[in-house]
């Protein structure tokens, strides 16, 4: 009787071990296909962020673009879209975290103006966040983590391409940002413009450059989830 | 009818070996995926640790390789540059910070490093170089995405190509202290890799320092 237990309860452990090797790894892989989209503006509240000639504050444009983003997702089925912030507010580097941690989303979207120390430099930035140092992440995880994002801002560039004329768009490189480091989804940081370009500084005061830029990722988003599902 | 109650013992013992096989198999390949993934990054064995004098380096005047950015694509771009040699490898990264500073020289490039970023202190340990700028010089570069890519992709390529790879990785340090806060953009350690293909697609995915190799590759 005794034995008999003991046998069926090694049976029992030696399933969950099997399982566990063979669930393991694989939750270590990053799926794609969106349904919640945590829309990360830049900055906010004292942390003004990038200033152009104006003045024209980062964190003024950054909110005002994820609102557009939000009303322009709002019909669509299926689409949850959930903002870090809605209005001027400063969020320290863990209440943003948490934020986002909160809302588990499938891709984080990053909103961001840019600078260069050389003035000419112009255009819309895509960013795919990778951690390249993590000593207790596997370069398997690392890569995993990498290619959905480095994925997800290819569509978003393809799709934001045939949208916006206003600004020129450059391709996606890959960089790091300590903030995210923590999340376990894809994480794209749009740039939307220099602020130390006189042009694009001048652009991005205007209503229609962020109704353009914002109804491009708008799009990309769409054709991103469109992917996913496509990839299911 | 006699027979079954024999099947029966013969069958225990090898359930009880097999079950305990599978068991030991379990523990392997648990302990497998645990050791692999916590395994230690190989450290490079030769790499100066002090302050000392570079041996390859020469009384005549040596050649320096500067990176900066193309004006199109923002990839990175090499301009060679002949300098008076430095005693030590921290002197002479010193001056290839103060040659980024300069500015290209070559048309169609773009400067990277602002005159305005001080360096406060260099130093090399445990096969890591680190850069402590000076935090209010560095606040003002710090802005930016792009900018900071630009300055990262800047300071160690044009180290690591100047001085060779036999460091493992660069840190960024302002004021002494790790960057943090909301200056975000910039990872504080940038592995040292080859930046693939730096003239014909550099913006394209692979090319971006740090992305074609893994980190912590001794080279």
């Amino acid at each position: 009787m005794v034995k008999g237990c003991v046998r069926y309860f090694m049976k029992k452990i030696a399933f969950v071990c099997f399982g566990f090797c063979l669930l393991f790894p694989l939750s270590w892989c990053t799926a794609l296909p969106l349904t919640r989209v945590c829309i990360d503006p830049g900055h906010g509240g004292v942390d003004t962020g990038i200033t152009g000639a104006g003045p024209l504050y980062e964190k003024n444009i950054t909110v005002q673009l994820a609102s557009r983003i939000k009303e322009q997702l709002a019909g669509y089925p299926g689409f949850d879209v959930v903002l870090t912030r809605f209005n001027d507010l400063y969020l320290t580097e863990k209440e943003r975290q948490k934020r986002i941690v909160n809302c588990q989303p499938s891709l984080v979207l990053s909103l961001h103006c840019d600078a260069a120390w050389d003035t000419s430099v112009s255009g819309i930035s895509l960013i795919a966040i990778q951690r390249l140092v993590d000593p207790l992440l596997t370069i398997e995880r690392r890569q995993a983590q990498a290619s959905a994002a480095a994925q997800a801002a290819e569509i978003m560039y393809e799709a934001m391409a045939r949208q916006v004329t206003l600004l020129p768009l450059r391709r996606p490189v890959i960089g790091d940002l300590c903030l995210y480091r923590s999340l376990n989804c894809p994480v794209v940081m749009v740039a939307a413009g220099f602020l130390t370009n006189p042009e694009d500084a001048l652009l991005l005061s205007k209503p229609e450059t962020l109704d353009e830029i914002s109804r491009s990722i708008a799009q990309a988003l769409i054709e991103l989830t469109e992917n996913g599902e496509a990839s299911e | 009818m006699r027979a079954e109650p024999e099947i029966k013992r013969e069958k225990k013992p090898a359930m009880r070996s097999s079950l305990v096989i599978a068991i030991v198999l379990m523990i392997l390949l648990i302990t497998g995926l645990l050791l692999y993934r916590f395994r230690v990054q190989p450290v490079s064995t030769a790499t100066p640790l002090s302050d000392a004098p570079e041996a390859g380096l020469s009384n005549a005047a040596i050649t320096i390789n500067l990176y900066f950015a193309g004006q199109e694509d923002l990839g990175p771009r090499l301009e060679t540059r002949k300098i008076e040699p430095e005693a030590t490898t921290i002197a002479l990264i010193k001056k290839i910070i103060a040659e980024l500073k300069n500015g290209p020289v070559s048309p169609g490039l773009i400067a990277t490093v602002p005159p305005t970023l001080q360096v406060k202190s260099v130093y090399i340990s445990h096969a890591r170089i680190f850069i402590d700028f000076q935090s209010e010089s560095l606040d003002q570069v710090l802005a930016g995405p792009t900018q900071e890519r630009l300055l990262l992709q800047s300071l160690v390529l044009s180290i690591i190509r100047s001085i060779g790879y036999t460091y493992e990785s660069v840190t960024i340090l302002a004021g002494g202290k790790e960057i943090s806060g909301r200056h975000l953009y910039l990872a504080r350690e940038y592995p040292l890799s080859e930046p693939g293909n730096t003239g014909d697609q550099p913006d394209k995915f692979g090319d971006e320092p740090g992305n074609a190799g893994n980190p912590g590759d001794p080279r």
